[in-house]
C-alpha cells in the first residue's frame, strides 16, 4: 500500500482511562514506587565490564549518566548524590514521576541532576532534550513493559546518544520464567479495565478472580514454577507495584536473543548479566549443565539455554557500544584495580543464591576475607596477601563472591570527596524525613560505593533514633522501633512473612538492632553514619 | 495435546518434502536415474471447511449477526494461503463470486496461480505482489486472514490487520485464524532456541534444525528446568521429537511463532472500526469437565473480551478463528432467531465414519444429536435449522446446533441450487487436487452443494451426490 489508508471511525473497546491516552498503554493511574538500586552505579558497571574483559568506564573526565524511564527518580538522584562530578539526567514520560523526581533532587539540593518529561520517541528523535553524548544509559524496569514501538525508540535513543565505549544497562522480564503468566497478566488487565477503578485498587479483585479460575479447574493451570511463585504473592502484593508489574497493555516478557538483537541495532554488544559471577565458568553455570554450556560457542545460544535451564524470570544485562580487543596484561591491570568495600555484614555459613547456583562460603577461605573487610578495602593483592597460595583468578573470584553474597560492594576510586559525602547526607536526610512520614525506602546512599546500601526498615529506624540522640543500646532502640511501627500501623516482616505475634516481632527487631549496632563502623566507612 | 496445529481441516499441514523452499536448496541432489525431478508442488489439498463462506455464515448467524447476503455475487479475499485449496474451492463452488488470494510467501502465490490455471478458475484472482491488495472502490464481503498474524512481528501484524479491515465493505466479515498466547506462550522460548540455531548457521535448515533438536534432546535428558517442569512443554516436545525434521523446519523455522491473544486482535481491529462478532470455530466455550463454578465465572465476566479471555484460559485454547464485522450491529432477538432458523444443514454421519473430522469428539451419548443424525440422515436431506429440535427455544437451539456442528454431526448447506458451472468447476478442481504428484494420504472431493469439500475416503454415498453437487467421476 502507498500512503495512509482512510479508515472508518474507531469503535470499542476503548483503551481503559487508567492507561491514559498519552502513555501508550503504560499504567499511569498509580505512580510507581521508589526503587533502590545497589548496583546501578559507575563502580558496579565498571566492575562488570572488567570482569567481562572490557575496559572500565573512563573516570579521567566527568561521566554523563542518563536514566531512560527514570520513574520517581530515587535511583537517579542516588547516583548524582553519591558522585557530584557526574552529570546525571533522568527522562520519563510521566509528569507524576518527573514531579516526584524533581522534588527529591530539589530537596537534596542536587545541582548535577536534572529530570525531563519526555516520551521515548522524543528522547530518540529530539537531541535538544537531555544530554547529547552520554557514557552510561540505564533502562531499568521499563523495556519489557512498553510497546514494541517504544522499545525501538529506546534503542534509537541509545544509538544516537551513547558514546563509543559507553555502557547500557537493560533490565527486562524473561519469558523463561514468565511465559505462562503472560495470558494471566492480560486477563488481570482486562479485569481491572472492566472494573473501572484505578489499577492499584482494582488489582486485588482481579487477582482473586484468577485465583478462582485456578480453584475452579481452568486448564491453563498449573503455571510454571516461577509463575506459580509470582501468583502466590498476589494475595498481599502492593497495589502500586502490581499495577505496574502486570497491568500495562504491553507487558510482554522477552528472550535474551530479542534484546541482544535489538541492541545490536545500536551497535551495542552484550557483555553479560550484571551479577558479579554471571560470567564465571564455574559459578555462572548450573552444575548439571556446566559442560554443555561451556561447550556452546555461540554466546547468545548459551544465554538462551542457561535461561531455559534456570527458568530465569528476570534479566539484568550490560551492553557496551563497541567491544574492543583487549590484551591479557590490560585485563590483568583492570582486574588488579578492582576494589571492594565492606558492607558490615558478619560472616555466616548460610547459602548464597547466585544467578546460576547456590553456594555456601567456606569459613576457612572466606571468613578471613570478611574479617579483613571490617577494617580495609580489598583488592586482588590484599586477597593474595591473606591467601598466598591462591591464584590471581582465585582472588578475582573471591572478590566476586564477596560482592554477590552481600559482604562488599565495588568501591568508587579513592576516598569519597567532601562534596559527595555532603550530597549523600542531604539525600539521606530527605529519605529520613520521608520515613517519619510513613514513606519507607530500604536503603541509604553511600558515597563510597556510589549507590544505595540496603538497610531494612528496622535498621533505618534504629539509625534514625541514634542520629536523633538516642543511646546506641539495643533495648532503647527496640522500644523506639516498635513504637514507630505501631504508630505507622506497620507489622514486622521476617523473611517475607508478617510477624503478628508481639514477642516474636520483638525478638526479630532485637536481632536486627543488634546487627545494626555491630554494623555501624562499616556504615561510617561507607560515608553513611 | 493442548498446543496443537489447527487441525480442523481435512489435511493438517503442508507436505514439506515438496515445498519449493526446501527443494530448491540443493540442485545437485541425486534423483532417480536419468529421470528429471518432478517440479516442486505445494500440497494444495489442504482444505479448511470452517473458512468457507457457508460455514462462516452459519457462525455469524450463531453469533446473532446477519450472515453475508446471498442475493448478489460474493467478493472474498484470502490473505494467507497456507491452506491453499480453500480459496480455490470457494472460487469453484461460487463461480459467480470474485475470490482473491494472496500470501507473503511467493512459493505459495505461485502454487495458487498454478492451481487456478490447472483448474480453470477464471474467478480466482491471485494477487502476485509482495504486499496485500490495496482497498479499491469495490470492497469485499469476506476477508479471511489465515495463519499469518501469529507468525510476523508487530509492525507487519498491524499492516495485515489494516489490510483486512480496510478491504471490507460495510457489513462485511473478516475471519482471522491464529495461535493463541494461552496455548503457545510457554512453547515460544523453546522454539526460540530452535530458530536461533537454525538461523545462525549457514548450513541447510534441515541440518541445523537436526542439531537444534539434538540439543533439546540433551536438555530434556538432563531434566533442564524449563523442559522438565512444565507439562505443556513436555507434551509438545514429545510431539516435536516424533516429527520428521522437514516438518519441524516448515512449522517452526519457516514460520515464526508469535502467538496472539483475542484481546490484542479485538483492539487492533477496533482501531479501524471493525468489531468482534463471535467465534468462527464452533468448538466448545468451556472444557467438557468444567464444573459449575468455572461455567459461572466465565459467563459473568465483566466484558465480552474478558469473557472470551477467561474461556481461553479455562480451555487452554491453542487456536482461534475470530469473526469480525465492519458496522455489523447486533440484531434484535427475533431477527437473529430468523436468520438462524433459515439456515439449512445436512447430516454428516456417513456409513463408516464422519465425512469431516470432528472438532469436539463426543465424550458421552448425546441423545439430542443422535436423534438428529437418524432424522436427517435418510436420503441426505437439507434440513432448515428451524425444523430441528422443535421443542427447543431459540437459545437452546443455538446451543444444540453449535454442539452438532462442533462434533461433525451436521454441516451447513450452501444457500441456493448448485448450478452446472459450479458442478463443472468442482469436478475440474477435484481432478487437479487429486494430482498424483501431490503427496499425502488424504484426498478430497469438492462439493458445491456444501460450499466446500469433503474427504474422499470413505467414498461419499451416491445418495448424497445430488445434495452435495458432486458429479460422479
Amino acid at each position: 500500500m502507498t500512503g495512509p489508508t482512510p479508515t472508518w471511525s474507531p469503535q470499542g473497546p476503548r483503551p481503559a482511562p487508567r492507561l491514559g491516552g498519552w502513555a501508550d498503554g503504560y499504567t499511569t493511574d498509580a505512580a510507581y514506587e521508589d526503587q533502590i538500586n545497589v548496583d546501578l552505579c559507575p563502580a558496579w558497571l565498571s566492575m562488570v565490564a572488567v570482569l567481562n574483559g572490557q575496559p572500565p568506564l573512563d573516570r579521567g573526565r566527568p561521566l554523563v549518566w542518563l536514566d531512560l524511564g527514570s520513574g520517581t527518580g530515587l535511583g537517579t538522584c542516588t547516583v548524582a548524590a553519591a558522585d557530584p562530578t557526574l552529570e546525571v539526567w533522568g527522562i520519563d514520560y510521566s509528569p507524576a514521576h518527573v514531579d516526584r523526581a524533581r522534588s527529591l533532587a530539589r530537596d537534596a539540593q542536587l545541582t548535577n541532576c536534572r529530570f525531563v518529561e519526555a516520551s521515548f520517541e522524543e528522547a530518540a528523535r529530539d537531541l535538544t532534550i537531555g544530554p547529547v553524548e552520554v557514557d552510561v544509559i540505564v533502562v531499568n524496569g521499563v523495556y519489557s513493559w512498553v510497546s514494541p514501538a517504544n522499545q525501538r525508540h529506546i534503542v534509537e535513543a541509545v544509538s544516537r546518544r551513547l558514546r563509543p565505549g559507553g555502557l547500557v544497562f537493560v533490565m527486562y522480564e524473561s519469558a523463561t520464567g514468565w511465559s505462562s503468566m503472560t495470558p494471566l497478566a492480560e486477563a488481570l488487565r482486562l479485569a481491572v479495565d472492566a472494573d473501572g477503578r484505578p489499577g492499584d485498587l482494582g488489582f486485588p479483585d482481579a487477582a482473586r478472580a484468577l485465583l478462582d479460575l485456578r480453584a475452579n479447574g481452568a486448564h491453563c493451570f498449573p503455571l510454571g514454577p516461577r509463575e506459580t511463585e509470582q501468583m502466590a504473592g498476589w494475595a498481599d502484593a502492593d497495589g502500586r507495584y502490581a499495577a505496574h508489574e502486570y497491568l500495562g497493555a504491553h507487558f510482554a516478557p522477552l528472550l535474551v536473543g530479542d534484546v541482544v538483537d535489538a541492541l545490536a541495532g545500536a551497535k551495542c554488544s552484550h557483555l553479560g548479566g550484571i551479577g558479579p559471577l554471571d560470567h564465571h565458568p564455574y559459578y555462572g553455570n548450573p552444575l548439571a549443565h556446566a559442560d554443555l554450556l561451556r561447550s556452546a560457542e555461540d554466546p547468545v545460544l548459551r544465554e538462551l539455554v542457561r535461561d531455559l535451564i534456570l527458568q530465569r524470570a528476570l534479566r539484568r544485562d550490560l551492553f557496551r557500544r563497541g567491544c574492543v580487543h583487549t590484551t591479557v596484561p590490560e585485563q590483568r591491570a583492570w582486574l588488579s584495580a578492582l576494589t571492594v568495600r565492606g558492607l558490615g555484614k558478619p560472616f555466616e555459613e548460610a547459602p548464597v543464591e547466585l544467578t546460576a547456583l547456590e553456594v555456601t562460603l567456606e569459613p576457612d577461605f572466606h571468613g578471613p576475607l570478611t574479617e579483613a573487610l571490617a577494617t580495609a578495602d580489598l583488592d586482588v593483592d590484599a586477597v593474595l596477601a591473606i591467601h598466598p597460595g591462591w591464584s590471581f583468578a582465585d582472588a578475582v573470584t573471591a572478590l566476586g563472591l564477596l560482592v554477590a553474597a552481600g559482604y562488599a560492594a565495588p568501591a568508587t576510586p579513592g576516598a569519597p570527596g567532601d562534596a559527595a559525602v555532603a550530597a549523600s547526607r542531604r539525600l539521606n536526610e530527605v529519605l529520613r524525613w520521608e520515613r517519619r512520614h510513613n514513606r519507607a525506602h530500604n536503603g541509604l546512599v553511600s558515597p563510597a560505593t556510589g549507590a544505595m546500601v540496603a538497610l531494612d526498615l528496622v535498621e533505618l529506624l534504629a539509625l534514625d533514633a541514634v542520629w536523633d540522640g538516642a543511646p546506641p543500646q539495643v533495648d532503647a532502640l527496640v522500644a523506639h522501633v516498635l513504637d514507630v511501627f505501631a504508630a505507622q500501623g506497620r507489622v514486622v516482616r521476617h523473611e517475607g512473612t508478617l510477624i503478628h505475634d508481639p514477642e516474636a516481632a520483638r525478638s526479630v527487631v532485637e536481632r536486627r538492632v543488634a546487627a545494626l549496632l555491630h554494623r555501624r563502623p562499616a556504615l561510617r566507612r561507607l560515608g553513611i553514619d | 495435546m493442548a498446543a496443537g496445529e489447527g487441525d480442523v481441516g481435512i489435511e493438517t499441514g503442508i507436505e514439506t518434502g515438496t515445498d519449493p523452499g526446501t527443494d530448491r536448496t540443493d540442485p545437485a541432489a541425486p534423483g532417480p536415474a536419468d529421470a528429471p525431478a518432478p517440479p516442486p508442488r505445494l500440497d494444495t489439498r489442504l482444505f479448511r471447511h470452517e473458512l468457507t463462506p457457508t460455514w462462516l455464515a452459519t457462525a455469524t448467524a450463531l453469533a446473532g449477526r446477519r450472515p453475508p447476503p446471498t442475493d448478489r455475487p460474493l467478493r472474498a479475499a484470502w490473505l494467507g494461503c497456507r491452506a491453499p485449496s480453500t480459496p480455490a474451492v470457494v472460487a469453484a463452488v461460487h463461480p459467480e463470486a470474485e475470490v482473491w488470494a494472496w500470501d507473503p510467501d511467493p512459493a505459495r502465490v505461485a502454487a495458487m496461480a498454478q492451481l487456478r490455471d490447472d483448474a480453470g478458475l477464471a474467478n480466482l484472482v491471485v494477487h502476485e505482489q509482495p504486499r496485500p491488495p490495496a482497498p479499491s472502490a469495490a470492497a469485499f464481503d469476506l476477508v479471511v486472514l489465515d495463519a499469518l498474524i501469529d507468525s510476523v512481528e508487530d509492525r507487519a501484524r498491524h499492516e495485515l490487520v489494516r489490510s483486512a479491515a480496510t478491504l471490507l465493505r460495510p457489513g462485511g466479515l473478516a475471519c482471522v485464524t491464529y495461535r493463541t498466547v494461552v496455548g503457545w506462550s510457554e512453547i515460544a522460548p523453546v522454539v526460540a532456541v530452535l530458530r536461533h540455531v537454525a538461523h545462525r548457521s549457514s548450513r541447510d535448515h534441515a541440518d541445523s534444525v537436526a542439531d537444534a533438536l539434538a540439543l533439546l534432546r540433551e536438555l530434556d535428558d538432563r531434566q533442564a528446568g524449563y523442559l522438565a517442569t512444565r507439562p505443556v512443554v513436555r507434551a509438545w516436545l514429545r510431539e516435536l521429537f516424533d516429527l520428521p525434521v522437514a516438518d519441524v523446519v516448515e512449522r517452526y523455522v519457516h514460520r515464526d511463532l508469535r502467538p496472539v491473544s483475542h484481546a490484542q486482535l479485538v483492539e487492533a481491529f477496533a482501531a479501524f472500526g471493525v468489531g468482534y462478532l463471535g467465534p468462527g470455530r464452533l468448538d466448545p466455550d468451556l472444557p467438557a469437565d468444567a464444573g459449575p463454578g468455572l461455567v459461572e465465572q466465565v459467563r459473568r465476566a465483566g466484558s465480552s473480551v474478558l469473557r472470551e479471555t477467561f474461556g481461553d484460559l479455562a480451555v487452554r485454547r491453542s487456536d482461534r478463528a475470530d469473526l469480525f464485522g465492519l458496522g455489523a450491529e447486533p440484531a434484535d432477538g427475533e431477527r437473529a432467531d430468523r436468520w438462524l432458523a433459515d439456515l439449512r444443514v445436512t447430516s454428516f454421519q456417513a456409513p463408516g465414519g464422519a465425512l469431516l473430522p470432528t472438532v469436539a469428539p463426543a465424550t458421552a451419548a448425546d441423545p439430542a444429536l443422535d436423534a438428529l443424525t437418524t432424522a436427517a440422515d435418510a436420503g441426505g436431506r437439507a434440513v432448515p435449522v428451524g425444523e430441528l429440535w422443535p421443542e427447543a427455544d431459540a437459545d437452546e437451539r443455538r446451543h444444540l446446533l453449535r454442539r452438532a456442528l462442533a462434533r461433525g454431526v451436521v454441516h451447513p448447506i450452501r444457500p441456493g441450487p448448485v448450478c452446472s458451472t459450479a458442478a463443472a468447476a468442482a469436478a475440474r478442481l477435484t481432478a487437479v487436487l487429486d494430482h498424483p504428484s501431490v503427496p499425502g494420504p488424504q484426498r478430497c472431493v469438492v462439493a458445491p452443494g456444501l460450499g466446500g469439500a469433503v474427504a474422499a475416503d470413505p467414498p461419499v454415498p451416491a445418495a448424497r451426490h445430488a445434495l452435495l453437487g458432486i458429479t460422479a467421476p
